[in-house]
């Protein structure tokens, strides 16, 4: 049975012969983790697809040079993680400027934030769970880099702590240091709110 | 287990990293401990609302837009167009040709009026002989 890393290390190597289609199947299977883990990061939708279609234009321009020495996600997270702090960098700020207010996906097809159905949920239960979205989404991007990067990889992609160690290059145990004190922090400022 | 190894293992048990007899010993600790269970239910709460922050449904097309940015021209700066990084080359040269040809020209100066400073020295030094040979001979007094 081939597993999901072995598809995209396949599709890697057509990808490194300069095939386009499977250029295009890479994108859509992991566009929409890209896209999310840049969005956590930086908080607004649009931005969030522009920098996403840069790694992923980065990830073709490096097929030469791409090996499978590691698991194809970790080196696309790495890639990620390396475009998120280049866009902090040039923006010369470490929290978000804006928050994009979370709106349902778009007919028109524009990015949204998926959230659960409105319609199940009254008007009053709504506004207080987009604060609390609000006030995780503030909490989470005031976190230093590689704090943040560590929680977005584990917590909503479910890297283990190696692969995290890759990304971020670093070891493991200094992982498990930074997951440990986001929580902290995290705990604190989003005190009141469970 | 003591409370501060038990709260040592918070992200370890939160992460499923402990084997199953730590984490069977971790759980008892729990069960027993007022003041940890009540740490740890903070723990595993904050870590449960982050996991609500929504995630992000990429726009219609997005693939076939990459593709198209894929082609498309280099976006470049001013700073990066090549008449703008000739004109810059040019610049620092005739720069660097006209300083140093301001510090040769310096240079040339400095060489002459050292010349005429020592030629009128030498002057200076024909006089203060002049002087002392009409003192010896009583014509100036020194």
């Amino acid at each position: 049975m081939t597993t999901p890393n072995e598809i995209d290390v396949a599709l890697m190597q057509r990808v490194k012969a300069g095939d386009e289609d499977a250029f295009r199947e890479l994108i859509e299977r992991h566009q929409r983790a890209v896209i999310s883990v840049i969005y956590r990061a930086l908080g607004d939708a649009w931005e969030s697809e522009d920098l996403a279609q840069r790694v992923f234009i980065q990830v073709f321009r490096s097929a030469r040079r791409y090996q499978p020495t590691a698991k194809f996600t970790t080196w696309l997270y790495t890639i990620t993680h390396n475009a998120i702090r280049n866009e902090y960098r040039r923006r010369g700020r470490h929290a978000a400027e804006s928050f994009d207010a979370l709106t349902q996906p778009g007919e028109t097809g524009e990015p949204g934030a998926q959230l659960a159905d409105p319609q199940a949920i009254d008007p009053g239960q709504l506004v207080i769970e987009r604060e609390l979205q609000k006030q995780i989404q503030a909490a989470v991007q005031l976190l230093p880099e590689a704090q943040r990067t560590a929680v977005i990889l584990c917590r909503f992609e479910g890297l283990p702590y190696e692969e995290i160690a890759t990304v971020l290059n670093c070891s493991v145990s200094a992982v498990k240091s930074l997951l440990h004190r986001a929580r902290e922090t995290l705990k604190e400022k989003l005190r009141g709110y469970y | 287990m003591n409370c501060q190894k038990f709260q040592n293992e918070f992200d370890d048990r939160l992460d499923g990293r402990l084997d199953p007899a730590r984490a069977q010993a971790f759980d008892a600790h729990t069960a027993g401990c007022p003041a940890c269970r009540s740490e740890w239910q903070a723990y595993q709460a904050v870590w449960e609302i982050v996991s609500r922050q929504p995630s992000v449904v990429p726009s219609f097309g997005f693939a076939q837009r990459t593709l198209r940015r894929l082609h498309a021209p280099v976006e470049r700066r001013f700073w990066q167009l090549p008449v703008f990084r000739w004109a810059t080359a040019l610049s620092l040269l005739a720069l660097m040709c006209l300083t140093g040809g301001l510090a040769h020209r310096q240079a040339e100066t400095n060489r002459r009026v050292a010349a005429y400073a020592a030629a009128q020295h030498d002057r200076l030094d024909d006089f203060d002989v002049i002087v002392a040979l009409d003192s010896l001979a009583g014509k100036t007094d020194l």
